[in-house]
């Protein structure tokens, strides 16, 4: 299915049409159903959504990280006007390692315990995206004034991400080093070999709530400061707003809304995430809702029509045939639920108190999932 | 029971210290000070929620009053009775009353039994004769909403949520009156978190239970708990009713760690308090700094703070804070000091908004 989604302008990445599914046992789970999305040049693009919503699957399969088989990957993605699906292995090595970085969500798993934070990093520096190099290449950038050049580069980049006592560090191993502290280090690797993606996945959900925030902060700093293009995946809808200029809403492996930050947390369309907004605890002491009935839709036998259809509260009969078409295009939001289709009236479109009531205080015991 | 007055649990100047061993003899050379004089009481019926980030000694406090671990020094009474390093024969009467849900859902089950069986054991402990078990069991399962399919199913064919439901259902099985609940939604999604949250207010309501809620997610027990304590390094920095301390926090960790949540309404972000990033991650509890332990990463922190140690006092009445910004004898100290110190008291809806 094509839906021809909202693209940003002058795109420096576009998924059109993503569709990965898994062989497994038991037949083809079809997990990403039609993922289009776009992350201009200079952006920040958040893909908000809960576990098991195909946020991560989505990220691994631009940055070839499914294995295939059992992945089966189909769709366009283009990068900067080449289009990544038909490269090689070598070639999307090269693109990959030069101008694209990720940031993984464990910083404890993505650094090697068996070398310090100075060697992994110079190394990075050294070798990012261009790996083979060959026995002699590599004798002599490794012992030649190109490692110190590499070095110093490395210590200067600890200092801009904010890396206390920078020298020290560098001859520390990864167990040495907090939890803020690696994730800091992480950072830094990323950004050494000056991106033009930045993918970030879960970036500090590990740690702790004021931990989180000073790398938030730095990071919003460093988007500023290198003027990166960043795709984050995010669970927390609150991080979503703090740093994302747009947002896409994730269900059951399918884009179901996306709109700028603002405009999606001021005036959310979806059910979805308006049941997601509404779940949330609120400070000011609002009552929140009891969270969404049912459970993430089985990707082995997914319902036939929209997915989040079994638990919406306001599901029709429609809903269950056929898959809502994206309404309400703008040229940067859309969101797809038949409710937003012109021949519904605006006001059976229901808001998030509306939502908020719904999944309040439910009117019989139910038996079943979460 | 004795004094019927008397709160339900009493933690009174509780300590935990885990001792350094070193050197070939293992002499014990220095102490973490993983608690160090924690006090607070819930009555009957109450939530207290305790807060704080990893390293901070929550979760040890929960483990020393069920008796996972010794106190090294302080009292823990339960309803009336001295409990602190409780005897075997003391112990067993004990975790028919208090009970604790941890934070991993996968890990605190059985992979190899099924749910049945897993809700079956404390039963059994209990004494239920083998005829009424698989009925009590789909009983307990009822009370946490799940049906009697789940009797059959081993924990890797539920969801996180179910089977936090059962951890939830298995601490229930023994009637207990305190539930001292380690992080239960933290490895969940807010969906479904918010369910569990529901869940657990609905058998407050229904048992009467007492809850120890230990988070460290503040906007989570915004409506839950009826009294939020705040811990830093082992040591509760502010205490008071909940409603209290969300809108008006003193402490200045309290006040960072509201001001550091990611909210999702430009309401709630005047809500919050103004933003104030810490500079640098806790201390280690082996290193505790002299003064106030917060001085290191306090905005405020001034001289006077590493030097001497503050009194956990009652501040206008309302919650007890450690902190000097408090004190009057420091008072010429401070000159940039959050606006809710100088605030006057008596005024505003504080008092009428209380809950009941």
């Amino acid at each position: 299915m094509r839906l021809d989604e909202p693209v940003a302008e002058n795109p420096l990445l576009t998924v059109e049409d993503l569709e990965v599914g898994f062989e497994s046992f038991d037949g083809l789970a079809e997990v990403i159903d039609g993922v289009n999305l776009s992350i201009g040049k200079g952006e920040v693009v958040t893909i908000a959504g809960e576990t098991g919503c195909g946020k991560s699957v989505t990220m691994k399969s631009i940055l070839r990280l499914l294995n295939q088989p059992p992945a089966r990957v189909s769709g366009e993605i283009t990068f900067d006007g080449t289009e990544l699906l038909s490269l090689s292995d070598r070639e999307f090595e090269r693109v990959k390692g030069q101008r694209m970085s990720l940031v993984f969500q464990d910083p404890m798993s993505s650094l090697n315990p068996t070398f310090t934070i100075g060697e992994q990093l110079t190394d990075t520096a050294q070798f990012g995206g261009d790996s083979d190099t060959g026995v002699v290449e590599f004798f002599r950038r490794r012992f030649s004034g190109e490692r110190d050049e590499a070095r110093e580069r490395v210590l200067e980049m600890l200092r801009e991400v904010q890396m206390p006592d920078p020298e020290n560090i560098m001859d520390s191993y990864p167990s040495q080093l907090s939890g803020g502290m690696r994730q800091r280090a992480l950072i830094a690797q990323a950004l050494l070999n000056e991106p033009d993606l930045l993918i970030a996945d879960e970036i500090g959900t590990a740690l702790d709530v004021t931990i989180h925030d000073q790398i938030l902060d730095l990071l919003k700093d460093l988007i500023e400061n290198h003027d990166l293009s960043v795709l984050m995946i995010t669970h927390n809808l609150g991080v979503a707003r703090q740093v994302s200029d747009r947002v896409y809403v994730m269900y059951g492996g399918r884009i179901v809304e996306t709109a700028p930050t603002e405009e999606l947390f001021e005036n959310p369309k979806h059910p979805y995430t308006q049941g997601l907004i509404a779940s949330i605890p609120r400070l000011t002491g609002d009552e929140m809702a009891t969270g969404i009935d049912g459970s993430i839709p089985e990707y082995l036998d997914p319902p036939p029509g929209c997915r989040f259809a079994p638990r919406c509260p306001y599901a029709t009969a429609e809903c269950e045939e056929a898959r809502p078409e994206m309404y309400e295009r703008g040229p940067q939001t859309g969101v797809e639920c038949v409710l937003y289709d012109e021949a519904v009236p605006a006001s059976e479109r229901p808001t998030v108190e509306e939502t908020r009531s719904h999944m309040t205080r439910r009117p019989g015991k139910q038996t079943g999932g979460d | 029971m004795t004094d019927v007055s008397e709160p339900l649990l009493v933690v009174d100047d509780l300590e935990k210290y885990f001792p350094v061993k070193s050197g070939i003899i293992k002499r014990t050379s220095d102490h973490v000070k993983a608690v160090d004089g924690v006090s607070f009481d819930i009555e009957r019926g109450e939530t207290l929620a305790l807060i704080g980030e990893s390293g901070s000694g929550k979760s040890t406090v929960a483990r020393t009053i069920i008796g996972l671990t010794g106190a090294t020094g302080g009292t823990v009474r339960f309803d009336g009775e001295d409990i602190t390093n409780a005897t075997d024969e003391q112990l067993a009467r004990l975790r028919s009353r208090v009970q604790m849900v941890f934070q991993d859902p996968t890990s605190s089950l059985n992979p190899r039994r099924t749910i049945g069986k897993s809700l079956a054991v404390p039963l059994k402990a209990r004494g239920v004769p083998k005829s009424d078990l698989r009925e009590r069991v789909v009983d307990l399962l009822e009370r946490v909403e799940l049906n009697d399919e789940y009797w059959n199913k081993y924990p890797h064919e539920l969801s996180g949520g179910q089977k936090q439901r059962v951890n939830i259902a298995r601490a229930l099985a023994v009637e207990p009156e305190l539930l001292l609940l380690d992080e239960p939604t933290s490895a969940l999604d807010v969906s479904v978190q918010a369910k569990i949250i529901a869940l657990l207010e609905d058998l407050q309501a229904e048992f009467g239970l007492t809850y120890l809620f230990i988070t460290h997610d503040l906007s989570l027990v915004r409506n839950f708990a009826d009294e939020t304590a705040v811990m830093y390094l082992g040591e509760i920095q502010e205490r008071g009713p909940t409603q209290e301390v969300f809108q008006r926090p003193r402490h200045p960790y309290s006040r960072a760690l509201l001001s550091a949540i990611p909210v999702t309404t430009d309401e709630e972000e005047a809500y919050k308090p103004r933003h104030e990033p810490l500079r640098g991650e806790i201390p280690s509890p082996r290193d505790v700094p002299t003064g106030c332990r917060f001085h290191t990463r306090c905005p405020y922190a001034t001289d006077a703070c590493s030097a001497d140690e503050p009194q956990f006092v009652a501040v206008d009445a309302g919650p007890s804070v450690r902190c000097h910004i408090y004190d009057e004898a420091y008072a010429d100290a401070f000159d940039d000091v959050p606006e809710v110190a100088v605030a006057a008291v008596a005024d505003e809806t504080v008092a009428s908004n209380q809950e009941p």
